[in-house]
């Protein structure tokens, strides 16, 4: 039962780097084909898409400035924490699966181009504490209430890992006693 | 990455895809040969009458002087011995061990965050389980109480494991059963490995535990 | 007077002081004072004189107005960009209701309201005044808030006249606007201060204007200035009339002038008689003002000192409810409050002093000055034409004289007493009316300054950085910034440096740059190989000669080493512009000099402007420099250009003319198209691309950026980087007919100019001809196609012909016929049988008709010129066929030169027999009617002649043939180009046709028919060209073998 899982944070983030942002070049090269498909051509200072794990490879060698995506804004995860605020019992609120993993690398490695650093660092911390609070009362109150079937939507892959050993088990220990019976 | 789908589009039911992936059951009403902890619970004593004469057995009975063991005469057998016994052949008749006894039932029913399931036995649930099995009229209501006990005790262990700055680790699990216990570091685990990738240190290579403390080393970090 | 009447101090505000004002409400007296820790006092006049907070904040705070109307309230100016409103609450003066009145982009510095309660006006250091409707108090709903931003620097002071009908304003640029309130026009500029500053805290004094109304019909605005140490400080007050300059108030004799120090501040009493001004040495000179019908006269009526308290920076009046008096409130810079609760000063009348001059002031006097300051002493003109005023009151009034100004202009410069005179003595001769009206010239817009295209404008407001981008085009950036201190203890003179940053879009260029300035370049631009930088801001450079300009030229990646090169414009001389192309620089002084050098420092020609420089750009071997004409006109700037061409390092003029930009509007950039055609930019959004002939350069407006820049509020300001070649491939479905785009980048919502840091997103548009389009918005209409493909292609071009050809059966097809003879008459003799296949499938047969003849016409032609190369003619095709047959190595040229010559002379059999078979039903059966041959020569010429009008494929697909053909002899390998199969069908149905019967073969081209099939089903793959080839080596053996 105490398996380690299988599945590590790191693997998490090398999941995530897959994720296409948009950065700003500072180098001339023609299309490049990648497995997730083809990019460029890439011009200086015109916005291109590019794949994460390209992108920080860019950046450490300082030939590109990173465009932080959309969601990664103060604006959007204020209003996404103030919905999760608003709603402590009710279902987790759409929000982007890798946000964790996403968040940490670009903060780690790119923070010069994020404005407002902290903040969002402040906010993902929160939006994070949020909803591993709801998780976690929710799963006590299926362990409690003996449910038998649950459906969890807009759960993120770090915030599963962190749950899975802990439900899963339980669950499982209350089954075997079950079948036993 | 194909079980995270899993996982994360259908429904967390208890399917046997999840047995495969993260989780190797070690429950089974068979007894697993080899595993220390069903040995262990299946050492759980059961008070047993023997229905036939047990013929110079009668030194496995701590108190008696005779040769044999009587019918009629009350032992504790170990549940392995005693599930052999009781079974088909039927050789005694097994009733409920103490610790699972109404009284004790009750009082887990009244308040079971507070009771100190290592005291009541190390392997109270498996032991439990593997007590199903017989044939007694009681089977019920223990699997009963035992869920109960469970699902009211998970929210305080969740609450334990998934706090890491709780360092006084001994003396949380002193009140757990085995099998709470092992449930705890699982998620204890699962919560260290997610602060060490948030603090980065599962990049930074490290020297392991043991040498460090084997060879004292002038920098302690290398 | 010497001695001050009593008053009374207070410390208030210690950290520093913005303004008091006084307000009465309820019969009691209140002074309210803002200070610079964001803090309100209130001060009860009719009380116990405590200071009481009425308002605690954190922000700076640089001006109160009261307002009583709506709800007794205190309007402030902040440093935190907003301009908020407190109620007064006279219970209990700390419990109160903040509301934001407005919000501006940079610091508020000024707000005042008009004494009628109905307008508030707020000035800030994002350079506008905004002017808001008194209601807007109250009201949470929205209210037009009218934005004046005319002013190029921040706005310091405002203030109303007491009707509320005009508004004047001063700014750190120099200059005191009189706006019309009403229709929020600019009614008059006058330069007050002449060098322009950035910033509050870099001005040497703070210029206030005080706007006062004497009668009904005329103000006097008051402005403390100081020119330079030299001069004495004065206040000259102007009238709001005829904006000239009636008086300038000073507070001592010649001999005594500079004890008084500069002034600060003034402001006018309540009943308009008297004007108040605090110098820098704590003195506070009141002077009194009188007007009689043709005169006004100051005269200095006291001097108040405070010498040991600090400078004054600000007073003000008020008329105590209680005793009627006149109270003056002065502050001090270390936050002292000196109140004068009743003043009593002696209004001075004309008639009293008639005859009198006051001892004291006449100390010093000389015997010219009196001559000078008759000339001097202005009398109020009135000119009933521009003013709406009732014009019977003032037409007997005497008119101002030119000559007169003249002179108070070129006094300007030095110091004349003006003292009231003995007027019954001076009688100045232009007194005498006249009473017909001087023409008035029509006002002209103000000339544009010169300026840097893709650049900022010095000191842009940028708030809490300091830095100037010098530079942001295609090929990086140029920032300079003012240098941290660590590089002050290296100069010598303690006066701090630039650094300039010097950062490249694409690090392969170079690596970015930093570089210290303290020469404080302010004009600079960066190309591939050059970054030129020039200009010369800081006088203080010890080894730097005054007034002498540099430009600094560092190269990149130089071949010999060589790193950078100054030259020194000749003394006088100050750099306005820039431009840098292939191996050279101009550099454009204000003396009306270009300049041109090479890259590496030689002076290599001169040119004398006819007209002060605007703007200079160059490109390649291009440069097109703007300059303005004599004067504005009424709705245009009316600027010129001169396009240069620098061959041979010598400038030679292309051509020359008036520039071609909207009415109204003012020129933002001007830059080449990447094939060297002249674009200009103006400021309402307009992008026009010039076209060069020889007789000069026709300018066609190519794209508005008003309707593709979502924010139209900031179309003026968005700033060009460059025009480039498309990069983004054409998808598929829709073929790019425009192969250049233009990248721009625009400030974000609120500010003026993008905001450096993060670096700006680029933003990417293409021409948009203003075409009148039928078709739906968002997609070019064919015309607009068309016309673009003929900008960027040329008019012969692939693309541009089959443009037309969409034109003409779009044309066709909805029966405009002659409009689709039209378009067929630009076609080349190719597409014009196209285009007759394609009227004949539609079954017009007119047009058919008329197509032929065009085309009879134009097949002339080319029989005539069969050896010229002209890229429409068919021949050209060929001939250019036959070349790149002859590079290939192994197809030798003798072996072609008979077939190409057959089909030369079968085009031309080609076209006559085409000619003949036309009108009725010529291509709808292809196995028919024609002679096999030409029907064979017409798919392969037309297989030829696409591929080489297609240009680069063609060139790409022989050398393919080459290897194909190689690889074909050494490995039979296959290439995987697809086919095209319509040809090879229609080769195939000849052939087969003509398999039959066959002649023996004598030339090649009989026995490539005969063997073609025979080729094709052996490689199926291969294209035309490829069994071609193959064909000739065949050709060759069974030759040999012939033979």
């Amino acid at each position: 039962m105490s398996d380690s899982p299988k599945i590590t944070p790191a693997d998490l983030d090398y999941l995530a780097m897959n994720e296409v942002i948009f950065i700003l070049p500072g180098f001339s090269l023609g299309r490049i084909t990648l497995i997730l498909g083809d990019f460029g051509p890439f011009v200086p200072s015109i916005a291109t898409k590019a794949p994460l794990w390209f992108a920080l490879y860019l950046k450490e060698r300082k030939l590109c400035q990173i465009q932080v995506p959309s969601w990664l804004t103060c604006e959007w995860l204020e209003t996404k924490r103030n919905e999760e605020r608003s709603d402590p019992d009710g279902p987790l609120h759409p929000i982007h699966l890798h946000y964790m993993e996403i968040s940490s690398i670009l903060l780690n490695h790119a923070s010069d181009d994020i404005p407002q650093a902290e903040e969002i660092r402040t906010l993902i911390k929160d939006i994070w504490d949020m909803r591993m609070s709801k998780l976690r009362r929710s799963i006590s109150i299926m362990i409690k209430e003996q449910h038998v079937h649950a459906q969890v939507k807009n759960i993120s892959y770090m915030e599963l890992f962190c749950i899975r050993p802990h439900l899963c088990n339980s669950l499982f220990l209350i089954d075997h006693i079950q079948k036993a019976s | 990455m194909n079980s995270l789908s899993q996982l994360n589009n259908t429904s967390l039911s208890q399917s046997a895809s999840f047995r495969d992936s993260t989780y190797v059951s070690h429950y089974s009403e068979a007894f697993n040969f080899y595993d220390i902890d069903d040995i262990l619970a299946s050492e759980l004593r059961i008070p047993c009458s023997f229905n036939v004469t047990a013929y110079r057995l009668g030194y496995l009975h701590t108190n008696s002087k005779t040769e044999h063991i009587e019918t009629g005469t009350n032992l504790e057998l170990p549940l392995w011995l005693a599930k052999s016994l009781a079974g088909r052949k039927n050789i005694v008749k097994v009733s409920v061990p103490i610790r699972y006894t109404k009284e004790i039932r009750q009082e887990l029913e009244a308040d079971a965050n507070s009771s100190d399931l290592n005291k009541l036995g190390p392997y109270y649930y498996e032991s439990g389980i593997k007590l199903l099995s017989f044939d007694t009229p009681d089977v019920d209501a223990i699997a009963e109480v035992l869920i109960k006990t469970f699902c009211s005790r998970s929210r305080y262990i969740m609450d334990r494991s998934h706090n890491i700055y709780d360092r006084d680790q001994l003396q949380i699990t002193n009140r757990l059963d085995e099998s709470e216990k092992k449930l705890f570091m699982c998620g204890r685990q699962s919560v260290e490995k997610f602060q060490q990738w948030e603090t980065q240190k599962c990049k930074k290579l490290s020297s392991s535990g043991f040498v460090r403390m084997k060879r004292k080393r002038q920098f302690d970090d290398i | 007077m010497d001695t001050n009447p009593p008053y009374e101090e207070f410390v208030t505000h210690s950290e520093g002081f913005g303004g008091c004002i006084f307000f009465s409400l309820l019969g009691r007296d209140y002074l309210l004072s803002c200070g610079s820790d964001g803090d309100i006092r209130l001060l009860d006049l009719s009380g116990e004189k405590e200071p009481i907070d009425l308002y605690i904040g954190s922000s700076h705070l640089y001006q109160l107005a009261c307002v009583s109307e709506p709800t007794a309230g205190v309007l402030f100016a902040c440093e935190d960009n907003s301009l908020y409103w407190i109620n007064l609450n006279l219970n209990d003066f700390s419990k109160h209701t903040r509301k934001i009145i407005t919000r501006f982009a940079s610091a508020v510095y000024c707000v005042t309201t008009d004494s009628s309660g109905r307008w508030i006006a707020a000035g800030a250091a994002d350079f506008t005044i905004k002017l808001i409707p008194a209601s807007a108090i109250l009201t949470t709903n929205q209210y037009t808030c009218h934005v004046l931003d005319t002013h190029s620097a921040p706005v310091l002071s405002l203030s109303f006249s007491s009707d509320g009908l005009i508004l004047c304003s001063t700014s750190c640029d120099g200059h005191l606007i009189v706006w019309c309130t009403n229709s929020r026009t600019v009614k008059h500029k006058i330069s007050v201060l002449s060098p322009k500053v950035s910033d509050l805290s870099l001005s040497s004094s703070r210029l206030v204007a005080a706007l006062s109304c004497m009668t009904a019909d005329i103000c006097f605005m008051a402005t403390p200035q100081s020119f330079s140490e030299e001069e004495c400080p004065s206040v000259p007050v102007y009238s709001s009339l005829d904006y000239h300059l009636i008086d300038r108030l000073v507070s001592n004799s010649t001999t005594d002038s500079r004890s008084s120090g500069t002034f600060h501040c003034c402001a006018w009493s309540p009943d308009s008689l008297y004007l108040a001004a605090g110098t820098a040495l704590g003195h506070i000179i009141i002077w009194s003002c009188s007007v009689d019908d043709t005169r006004v006269i100051f005269k200095r009526v006291s001097i108040l000192r405070h010498t040991l308290r600090g400078d004054i920076i600000s007073v003000a009046w008020g008329v105590s409810n209680i005793t009627g008096k006149l109270m003056l409130a002065a502050f001090t810079k270390s936050g002292y409050l000196i109140l004068y609760e009743s003043l009593e000063l002696t209004p001075c009348t004309i008639q009293a002093n008639a005859n009198q001059l006051d001892d004291s002031l006449l100390d010093g006097l000389q015997a010219a000055d009196l001559f000078d300051s008759q000339e001097s002493h202005s009398n109020i003109q009135v000119n009933g034409s521009n003013i709406n005023m009732e014009e019977s009151s003032l037409d007997s009034k005497p008119q101002t004289s030119p000559t007169k100004t003249d002179r108070k202009a070129a006094k300007k410069r030095k110091f004349v007493p003006e003292w009231e005179e003995d007027i019954a003595i001076i009688e100045p001769e232009y007194s005498q009316s006249c009473s017909e009206p001087v023409i008035q010239p029509e006002p002209s817009l103000l000339r544009q300054e010169s300026f840097q295209p893709s650049s900022w404008p010095p000191f842009s407001q940028i708030t809490g950085s300091e830095h100037v981008c010098l530079c942001y085009n295609l090929v990086g950036v140029v920032i300079s910034h003012k240098a941290p201190g660590a590089f002050e203890a290296e100069s010598e003179n303690k006066h701090f440096n630039f650094l300039i940053e010097v950062e490249f879009h694409d690090r392969g260029v170079h690596h970015p740059l930093q570089l210290i300035d303290p020469h404080w370049f302010s004009v600079g631009v960066l190309t591939d190989e050059l970054l030129v930088l020039g200009g010369s801001g800081n006088r203080n450079v010890k080894k730097q000669p005054k007034d002498q300009c540099l430009i600094q030229v560092h190269r990149f990646n130089a071949w010999d080493g060589s790193k950078e090169w100054n030259a020194q414009l000749p003394e006088g001389e100050n750099a306005l512009c820039l431009a840098a192309g292939r191996d050279w620089i101009a550099v454009v002084s204000d003396s009306l000099i270009l300049r041109l050098f090479g890259t590496e420092g030689t002076q290599f020609d001169l040119l004398k402007m006819p007209g002060y420089p605007v703007s200079t750009a160059g490109r390649g071997s291009r440069l097109i420099l703007v300059y303005h004409q004599n004067c504005t006109l009424k709705d245009s700037q009316n600027m010129s250009y001169y396009l240069l061409a620098v061959s041979g390092m010598k400038l030679v003029l292309l051509a020359e003319g008036t520039l071609v930009i909207s009415l109204n509007s003012e020129l933002r950039w001007i830059g080449f198209t990447s094939a060297e055609s002249p674009v200009i930019l103006d400021s309402l959004g307009h992008l026009e691309v010039g076209r060069v002939n020889s007789r000069g350069v026709i300018w066609a407006p190519m794209l508005d950026f008003s309707k593709t820049v979502r924010k139209k509020r900031n179309t003026h300001k968005l700033v060009i980087l460059g025009i480039t070649p498309c990069l983004v491939e054409p998808t598929e479905d829709e073929e790019s007919v425009c192969n250049e785009e233009i990248r721009y980048i625009v400030p974000s919502h609120g500010s003026h100019y993008p905001s450096l840091y993060p670096r700006p997103s680029v933003q990417v548009v293409t021409y948009n001809p203003p075409f009148c389009s039928v078709a739906t918005s968002g997609v070019l209409s064919l015309e607009q196609r068309y016309f673009l493909s003929t900008f960027c292609y040329g008019q012969v071009a692939k693309q541009s012909q089959e443009e037309l050809m969409r034109l003409f059966a779009l044309a066709a097809r909805s029966g405009s016929f002659q409009r689709a003879l039209e378009v067929g008459a630009l076609l080349n003799q190719q597409y014009k049988q196209l285009a007759i296949t394609y009227s004949s499938r539609l079954q017009l047969s007119m047009l058919g008709q008329k197509m032929n003849s065009l085309l009879d016409a134009g097949r002339v032609e080319i029989t005539d010129t069969a050896v010229t190369i002209d890229s429409e003619d068919p021949s050209f095709a060929i001939s250019q066929a036959e070349h790149e047959l002859k590079d290939s190595p192994l197809v030798p040229g003798e072996e072609i030169a008979p077939f190409l010559s057959a089909i030369r002379t079968n085009s031309t059999n080609r076209d006559s027999n085409l000619f003949s078979s036309a009108p009725a039903n010529p291509f709808k059966n292809q196995k028919a009617p024609f002679s096999r041959a030409s029907s064979i020569d017409n798919s392969f010429i037309k297989s030829v002649i696409q591929k080489s009008l297609g240009g680069k494929h063609t060139l790409s697909n022989v050398t393919d043939n080459k290897q194909q053909t190689s690889d074909l002899f050494s490995k039979q390998s296959k290439l995987g180009e697809t086919r095209h199969p319509v040809k090879q069908t229609e080769a195939n149905k000849s052939f087969n046709s003509v398999e039959s019967s066959k002649p023996k073969p004598n030339t090649f081209k009989d026995w490539l028919e005969q063997t073609m099939p025979q080729l094709e089903a052996d490689n199926p793959t291969l294209k035309k060209t490829e069994l071609i080839q193959i064909a000739t080596k065949k050709w060759r053996e069974e030759k040999r073998e012939i033979s």
